[in-house]
């Protein structure tokens, strides 16, 4: 297995706020990460640790080996893509326009980019009937498809997303997270912030649980989505079930009111 | 496709009507026929002012637009520009401060030095008290008004014969640039919008969301910077040969993008064009409305960019 990330006492303060407390993880090529947590656990801080946004950890992060902050930017960009959790566009562009800047980390400021390398693109991911239109006509689900494109178009064989679900329905839900699988199934390594146990325990292959800026539990679905780890760190009852479709693990939340 | 080349042959013919006006309208009105004998008077009105004068107002004009565009797409505000954001106060505050000195050779950069320290100044603001982009514009546009006082201020104090062409220069005025600073203020200015059409996709990418542009490659602080120091130089430049022109980096970015959408190295170009136009025919106008008496390009040029920003604020409330 090819190693990926290497994670080693990793600790992050915003002025004196400890968020991130020494944290070990390790990431191999191809795995489907899921980051779970309770809000202010810390996710998308190390989302942005790893992304290379956020500078001044304590401890180490390794990319296939080497130590992130000496790779450079535009290198680092070839391989790794990052999708916020929430893009807001100052000025309204077209799609096809959106998607050829993914092409920046390869040509840089002067050059320009022949457009038919956003064509393959757009075929895979059925979105070539959007190419002519503005950004701001479409939906957020076809959004997300198309900033999901952008990471393709920037050919990251990493792709780090902070919620890439979160404002959507639960049809483009699970649209999105299969676009996610099967960039996965050839060869992508996911690595996504998930707010949603279940859909985190439908895709991912590892889970990454942390609780108060601490790495609670790190493992298969199956070993961290435990109703005793649940309860503990969301504080709340829950009732841990195999969907008796998919065989994956489902969470029941259980209102304490409703008891 | 197509229909984009007409666009763009529509903004040449803009610049050839803009040119046209500019040289044959004025005080004295000339026919394209007049133009090949012309007498010695006439010649020299129009070689050695009109033509001059054309070129000042196209120079500001651009220039005014394209540092309207990139600071709008970094700062992520549409509303920002150099006269919104208080830059181009500064910049006259610098002025009047190397005229009381008495030396003009040091305008141009004590205008660069009062503008690029009213940039930082109110960044630092809205950094600490957390403004939103509404409240930025308010802030600048009050230090426009304060530094427009202590140069008044400074001028009754200490020359009040100039109080008059003072009023002039902080309301915009073409009519008493110096020749001099042409030739170089035009070189500088068309360089930096060489460098800036060039950079068009840095532009797209920060206006996304500078997360997604630092982990495209870019580093963000550094084309900030960059982009503040050559909107600030482009600013100075335009103060120093016209005083404080409002809007135009408000009005032309914005009829730009929504004719030729917000891909910044085509919006570049074209303001620069349509902004260099605008002013040459802003600037006819104040010359022939009330022919002879010329009035500041300042009173054209409000009158429209603030009919314009107020429209401009109606229209973004929604998006905030």
């Amino acid at each position: 297995m090819v190693e990926i990330y290497a994670v080693e006492n990793l600790s992050f303060s915003y002025g004196k706020n400890e968020v991130l407390r020494n944290i070990n993880a390790k990431i191999y090529k191809g795995e489907f990460v899921g980051i779970v947590g309770p809000n202010g656990s810390g996710k998308t801080t190390f989302l942005k640790l790893l992304a290379k946004i956020l500078k001044g950890n304590k401890g180490n992060i390794f990319y296939k080996g080497r130590e992130l902050k000496k790779i450079k930017n535009i290198d680092y960009a070839r391989e790794v893509g990052y999708l916020p959790s929430e893009i807001k566009l100052t000025f309204d562009m077209k799609v096809k326009d959106f998607l050829i800047l993914g092409r920046y980390p390869f040509i840089g400021r002067f050059k320009k980019e022949p457009e038919d390398v956003i064509y393959r693109t757009g075929e895979i991911f059925n979105i070539k009937n959007f190419f002519e239109k503005k950004m701001s006509q479409l939906s957020e689900g076809e959004k997300q498809r198309i900033y999901i494109a952008q990471l393709i178009v920037q050919n990251s064989e990493t792709i780090l997303l902070d919620e890439p679900t979160s404002h959507l329905d639960i049809g483009y839900q699970f649209g999105i997270m299969d676009i996610l699988k099967a960039l996965n199934n050839n060869g992508k390594t996911i690595i996504c912030i998930l707010h949603d146990l279940n859909l985190s325990a439908c895709y991912c292959s590892k889970i990454i649980l942390l609780n108060k800026g601490e790495v609670y539990k790190i493992g298969s679905p199956e070993e961290v989505l435990t109703y005793e780890n649940i309860e503990v760190v969301y504080n709340t009852k829950v009732l841990v079930y195999k969907n008796p479709f998919t065989n994956k693990i489902n969470v029941f939340g259980i209102p304490s009111s409703l008891l | 496709m197509k229909s984009e080349m007409w666009k763009i042959v529509a903004v040449f013919f803009l610049l050839i009507f803009a040119v046209y006006f500019g040289i044959f309208w004025g005080s004295e009105i000339y026919s394209l026929k007049k133009f090949f004998n012309l007498s010695e008077i006439e010649k020299t009105i129009i070689y050695k002012i009109r033509i001059p004068r054309v070129i000042c107002a196209f120079i500001v004009g651009a220039g005014l637009s394209i540092s309207g565009i990139v600071l709008q797409s970094v700062l992520k505000n549409p509303l920002a520009e150099s006269y919104t954001l208080g830059i181009s106060g500064g910049a006259s505050l610098g002025t009047a401060i190397a005229l009381v000195i008495g030396n003009i050779y040091l305008i141009p950069f004590f205008a660069f030095i009062g503008s690029i320290s009213t940039l930082f100044l109110i960044l630092s603001i809205s950094i600490i008290k957390r403004f939103s982009t509404s409240s930025i514009i308010l802030a600048g546009i009050s230090l426009n008004f304060i530094f427009s006082s202590l140069v008044l201020f400074l001028v009754s104090v200490l020359n009040y014969e100039k109080f008059h062409s003072t009023v002039l220069f902080l309301f915009g005025d073409l009519s008493s640039f110096s020749t001099k600073i042409l030739i170089y203020s035009g070189i500088l200015i068309f360089l930096s919008f060489i460098f800036l059409s060039l950079s068009g996709k840095v532009y797209d990418i920060i206006s996304i969301d500078e997360e997604k542009a630092k982990t495209l490659g870019i580093n963000v602080n550094f084309e900030k910077n960059l982009t503040y120091f050559i909107s600030c130089l482009i600013s100075s430049i335009c103060v120093s040969l016209s005083g404080i022109i409002g809007f135009v980096g408000l009005i032309i970015p914005h009829i730009a993008r929504s004719i030729f959408g917000s891909i910044h190295k085509k919006v570049i170009p074209i303001s620069f064009i349509i902004g260099g136009s605008f002013l040459i025919i802003c600037d006819t106008i104040s010359r022939v409305i009330i022919r002879p008496v010329e009035i500041p390009i300042g009173v054209i040029t409000g009158f429209f960019g603030g009919i314009f920003f107020l429209f401009l604020l109606f229209k973004t409330e929604k998006i905030w």
